[in-house]
């Protein structure tokens, strides 16, 4: 590299350049010590790319939230009720069809039946407790989105895109646990090739019907009419 | 290696250390990866499902509103139990689904956590069971005297359940006395009817019918119960796609958002209204033969001598063949504040020129309660006499809107007992022994009678928040029944709504918002002259001192919206100042005084004094000096005592409106405004264009049609010839998105949030001039500069012609908003809503993002309904949302219908209509920019035969 000398005047006002200290400063003056500093640069680097990988692997959604599975305040198992009763999924979440939010079902809801079947079980009593007392059950959110991410249930719904596709199978689990990172690129995939991922019209949307299994439910629409057209522009989601 | 020079060195060592750091860095964030858990967070469903509730949903209910003298059907959205967003309700014939920022701001009231919380006897916190028995105890001693010692105050009386009250209590008890007071109120006027027709009624304009209005003093598109009905009736005369055009000429002291968009203004002295109006019955009786009785003219005449002729002949002589032109389609019409004869004046005036039961009528009027502020000295009188002993004062704040010579404050001490309902623990709170809590109209049972005599329940949209009462409560409680105030509502309408039963009929009632339209029982009587004639003749003759004009405020209108902040920091639609007011000053006065904006003069009138800061406003009238009422509170909320001058000492009963000034003298102090605009010339770049239309059959100006924009669908076209500069539009924005204030340094340091903004400029010269507003909020570019300079990639394009934002991408390097040649960018640079109080936050739209600090923000087009429509239209099998079905906020909003907003893609669309308008162009369209917003000029429909 090339310095360009001063002008003449810069340099006698300058006293005498002092060079600046610097970190290591001292390494500088023999060979050993120059290749100390590079052994423990490269050591540096490394480490600093090892870090950056595990945290690059480990750090992200698929390994921090995918497997989360709370302790829910009441026992409630899908398995149960869905596989093994063949309850719908829009029988409690009402509003998967109709609004942004697929929502809990208020606690009414479970003692429509509750108050008839099983009202002496142990396992229900904080159920009964909470509703004799008019007190919410505050259930632990399992799918959890960023703030800044607007999910409409209904648009998704509509489109034949199955529970299951986000949510894993439900029926199977006797305490709700998260199957996908739900990351933005898991939104992408799906957004770029629709086509893939909804299921034909002509196919009832099976909200888990414990008979399915994920190949027939993600199998290809050959639908060509369709206008599926998911938005893959920033305010499609963020707003 | 190398040989080294000491440079190279030098970088080696940076580089190692920026590796340490590197590392160091590494292992503090690997050191937290076991750490990383998700915090627990919670849904919590209700108990029991609520009706019609769909989680993610808003709900829609109607209910209606009292305000200004007028009362207005409202659609108010709901997420969750908890009201968000107030629109107007399309079946309401007042309003017809439109709303002022007044309306819009009363969701802010509701969730102001200042609002009084509890019962308060002589500052002892007390509850609602105590001070009903203290109600019932007072109610049962007044027996014995008839009632004879109590007075009752009422506040913006619109009411027919209260109304029934009341009487009930007059039944009871008949001499109790009744009481309504406003700062603003129809006393006047309807002082006027009972000297023109001998009763008291209430004047209905048809705005849309009028081809001609000469208006004095008159801003009934402005502050005024009748805004919204003048505004969509002007508007309606307005569209130039139906060939016709009406004609306002605005005679006025102080510019008015009426005089900015009339055809013609005239700068007149308060003082001199009365005489132009005179010469203008003159004329017209001269010179065009309308007939008026004799005695009138004979005074007409002697007050109009008093005018500088040389000025008003041809001005006069121009309106008269005008109105004479357009007999039964003109209208005449004098401001509220006006002294009675002169608006009686006008309704005879009216009446010669066939407009009665055209395009006015009269109905009869609500109540026959006195009000004014006559009724508050016959008030003062009474306790003054020991005559009065009790005092309730149900709503409003009569100590600190009281004119300056009735002492309330003093008197309502030392009545035997005086109670206090309010929304806050205001001056009259503090003045009172009691004082109760009372519910926001949101958050409780009722109704409201409209001018025009259509009336709506009011149902409440969740529980009073801080244990309000209404009152209907406190009257119930009173007469000793114990009734709630919805079972008194519905004992109102019992016997009304019969159709299909009465349960089938409430509903109804409450679904749709309106109990009935407005029938057609007018009361359109003959006028009287020989009372007006009389008062005609004793009306004093212009003087030359100066006179202190009062007019609402444009921020908290009277003082009631004191405390409500999106209010403060809109700006006020002329002088564009924020949080706080002024004195508006001509500017010759100005060069006397050598006053600059934000001076303060030292105002004296009725012996007492006032320092306020000027406005220098062009179009003042040089001996009016206009002040709003409404700010400088001493006590209630914190908004409302930080901000402003209270004025309300220089008024007088006798005087209410407009009172001499015994002396104006320069302050040595400074109290700069909050403004927003600060330059309000256009420089020759006509940002807004007029365009003038003379003869009648000209109907579409000539001019360049707009281009089309690129591929993208959405367009807005906004009408400036229908744009009054309300400012509705602004506030349904912020309400909409969530959009945070500032405060009054904010607003100094030009930090202003308000995504759309009115910018205004004058056109003309002081005696004739006009304001030019538009409404500025982002273009929307195809081109869009800001897109290309973002750093971060957190603005970009959308197929469907949206410059997306995205906030959670926005690192703050503000590039975008440098390079936006319309300013149309805002940014956080504080954390607005951390220090946001909770109840608060429940006023906020969950459909959009609540923005941190550091993130840029601009308008979206509303982006989250864009969003909806699509997905409905999805839902219902159509390919895209149908005309129509997507309205932006402020579209919504627009009293006059100015913005349309639309889909460029469907060729039939009415915004793809509207933009083939000769009138339209782009702003800044030299840049090339291909701004998905375009504006059509305004129009002036200038009568040739006024001299300009």
């Amino acid at each position: 590299m090339k310095i360009e000398r001063p002008p003449a005047g810069e340099v006698a006002s300058r006293a005498s350049p002092v060079e600046p200290p610097r970190l290591l400063g001292v390494l500088r003056e023999t060979k050993a010590a120059r290749m100390r500093l590079l052994a423990a640069l490269a050591m540096g680097v490394a480490l600093v790319s090892l870090a950056g990988a595990a945290l690059g692997y480990y750090g992200t959604d698929s390994n921090i939230v995918v497997g989360y599975r709370p302790k829910q305040p009441v026992d409630f198992s899908h398995k149960l009720h869905v596989a093994d009763l063949g309850l719908d999924c829009r029988l409690c979440h009402l509003g998967a069809e109709a609004g942004a939010n697929a929502g809990l079902p208020t606690t009414q809801t479970c003692m429509n039946c509750h108050s008839k079947v099983r009202t002496d079980s142990v396992a229900l009593l904080p159920l009964r407790a909470t509703y004799a007392e008019g007190r919410a059950i505050p259930w632990v959110r399992v799918h959890n989105l960023p703030d800044f991410v607007y999910f409409d249930h209904r648009a998704h719904v509509s489109a034949q895109v199955e529970c299951a596709y986000c949510h894993g199978q439900v029926e199977q689990m006797v305490q709700v646990e998260q199957v996908k990172p739900l990351s933005m690129g898991d939104c992408i995939e799906c957004h770029q090739e629709p086509r893939k991922y909804v299921t034909s019209l002509s196919q009832p949307l099976t909200y888990a019907n414990q008979n399915h299994d994920a190949s027939v439910v993600l199998k290809t629409a050959h639908e060509t009419e369709r206008d599926i057209s998911p938005p893959l522009h920033c305010s499609g989601c963020h707003r | 290696m190398t040989k080294s020079n000491g440079r190279q060195e030098g970088l080696d060592a940076r580089c190692s250390r920026r590796n340490l750091l590197k590392l160091g860095g590494s292992l503090t964030a690997l050191s937290w990866l076991p750490a990383c858990r998700r915090p627990e967070e919670h849904i919590v469903p209700a108990v029991n499902q609520a009706e019609y509730e769909v989680p993610g949903r808003p709900l829609h209910y109607a209910t209606a509103l009292a305000l200004m003298g007028n009362a207005f059907g409202l659609l108010v959205e709901s997420h969750d139990g908890h009201p968000t967003k107030i629109e107007g309700n399309p079946k309401h014939p007042e309003n017809a689904g439109k709303t002022s920022s007044y309306l819009q701001a009363q969701v802010l009231e509701l969730y102001d956590s200042e609002r009084s919380r509890c019962v308060i006897e002589n500052g002892q916190r007390r509850d609602w069971a105590a001070a009903k028995t203290m109600l019932a105890t007072l109610g049962h001693s007044l027996g014995t005297v008839n009632g004879r010692t109590l007075a009752l105050v009422m506040n913006d009386h619109r009411s027919p359940t209260v109304r029934a009250h009341v009487k009930a209590l007059r039944d009871k008890f008949p001499e109790v006395q009744v009481y309504a007071y406003d700062t603003f109120d129809s006393s006047l006027t309807d002082a006027a009817t009972v000297l023109a027709f001998g009763r008291k009624l209430e004047p209905i304009y048809h705005y849309d019918r009028v081809g001609v209005l000469v208006g004095f003093d008159a801003d009934v598109l402005g502050l005024h119960g009748d805004a919204l009905r003048a505004a969509r009736g002007w508007a309606s005369m307005r569209d130039t796609t139906e060939g016709c055009c009406n004609r306002w000429y605005m005679i006025e002291p102080s510019l008015t958002v009426t005089g900015g968009v009339a055809d013609h203004r005239f700068r007149c002295e308060r003082a001199e209204l009365a005489s132009v109006l005179c010469a203008l019955t003159a004329v017209l009786s001269a010179d065009f033969g309308i007939i008026l009785p004799e005695p009138v003219l004979r005074a007409v005449q002697r007050v109009a001598g008093g005018l500088d002729l040389s000025r008003w002949s041809k001005v006069v002589h121009a309106m008269a063949s005008d109105l004479a032109g357009h007999q039964g389609r003109s209208l005449v019409i004098v401001g509220e504040r006006e002294p009675a004869v002169t608006q009686a004046l006008a309704m005879l005036l009216n009446h010669a020129l066939g407009n009665q039961g055209q395009t006015m009528d009269f109905r009869k009027a609500f109540d026959e309660v006195p009000s004014g502020s006559a009724a508050l000295r016959a008030l003062t009188d009474g306790i003054t006499r020991g005559q009065t002993k009790q005092v309730l004062v149900l709503g409003g704040n009569a100590v600190y809107d009281a004119p300056g010579d009735l002492p309330l404050e003093r008197l309502l001490q030392q009545a035997e007992l005086s109670v206090h309902l309010g929304l806050y623990v205001d001056e009259t709170a503090q003045a009172c022994h009691w004082h109760i809590p009372q519910a926001h109209p949101l958050e409780s049972w009722g109704d409201v009678m409209s001018r025009d005599q259509v009336a709506s329940i009011v149902q409440p949209l969740i529980a009073p928040l801080f244990g309000g009462r209404t009152a209907v409560d406190v009257l119930s409680a009173l007469l000793g029944n114990d009734t709630t105030t919805y079972r008194a509502v519905q004992s109102t309408w019992q016997s009304i709504l019969t159709a299909n039963g009465f349960d089938a009929a409430w509903r109804r009632a409450l679904h749709q918002g309106v109990i009935h339209s407005a029938s057609d029982d007018y009361e359109n009587l003959p006028p009287r002259a020989d009372e007006v004639a009389q008062l005609l003749g004793s009306l004093p003759s212009i003087e030359n001192s100066y006179r202190i004009d009062f007019a609402p405020d444009a921020h908290s209108y009277d003082g009631r919206f004191g405390n409500n902040r999106w209010l403060h920091e809109l700006p006020e639609p002329i002088g564009k100042a924020t949080w706080g007011n002024g004195a508006k000053i001509s500017s010759q006065l100005a060069r006397k005084f050598e006053l600059t904006d934000g001076d303060e003069i030292e105002l004296r009138a009725a012996g007492r004094h006032v320092k306020v800061p000027v406005i220098v406003s062009p179009g003042q009238a040089d001996r009016t000096i206009t002040v709003s009422l409404g700010q400088g509170r001493k006590v209630g909320g914190s908004a409302a005592r930080a901000t402003g001058t209270d004025l309300h000492p220089l008024r007088t009963v006798s005087a209410p409106y407009s009172i001499v000034c015994e002396g104006v003298e320069r302050a040595a102090s400074r109290v700069p405004l909050a403004r927003t605009q600060l330059e309000f010339a256009m420089h020759g770049r006509a940002p807004v264009k007029a365009v003038v239309r003379e003869s009648p059959k000209q109907s579409e100006p000539k001019g360049q049609r707009v281009s089309r924009v690129g591929a993208g669908k959405y367009a807005m076209v906004i009408d400036l010839a229908k744009c009054t500069g309300c400012g509705a539009c602004a506030m349904a924005c912020q309400a909409e998105n969530n959009i945070s204030c500032v405060g009054e340094s904010g607003v100094h340091e030009g930090r202003h949030m308000h995504w759309l903004r009115l910018d205004r400029y004058y056109e003309g010269n002081d005696d004739t001039l006009l304001a030019m507003t538009q409404p500025v909020m982002c273009q929307q570019c195809e081109n869009a500069p800001c897109e290309a300079v973002c750093p971060a990639g957190a603005t970009a394009h959308s197929p469907d012609g949206l410059s997306d934002m995205v906030y959670n991408r926005c690192v703050g390097s503000r590039y975008c908003a440098n390079n936006c040649p319309f300013k149309a960018r805002r940014f956080n640079y504080f954390d607005y809503w951390g220090a946001v109080e909770s109840t608060r936050r429940l006023q906020l739209n969950p459909d959009v993002t609540v923005r941190s600090r550091g993130v840029m923000e601009k308008c979206s087009f509303c982006v989250q309904r864009i969003n909806q429509g699509k997905i409905d239209a999805k839902q219902q099998g159509l390919g895209s949302p149908k005309d129509g079905a997507i309205l932006t906020a402020c579209q919504q909003a627009c009293p006059t219908g100015a913005i349309v907003f639309g889909d460029l893609a469907d060729r039939d669309s009415k915004v793809s209509n509207t933009m083939k308008s000769a009138r339209g162009y782009r702003l800044l369209d030299e840049l090339g920019l291909g701004n998905r917003v375009v504006y059509l000029s305004i129009i002036r429909n200038r009568n040739a035969e006024v001299p300009t």
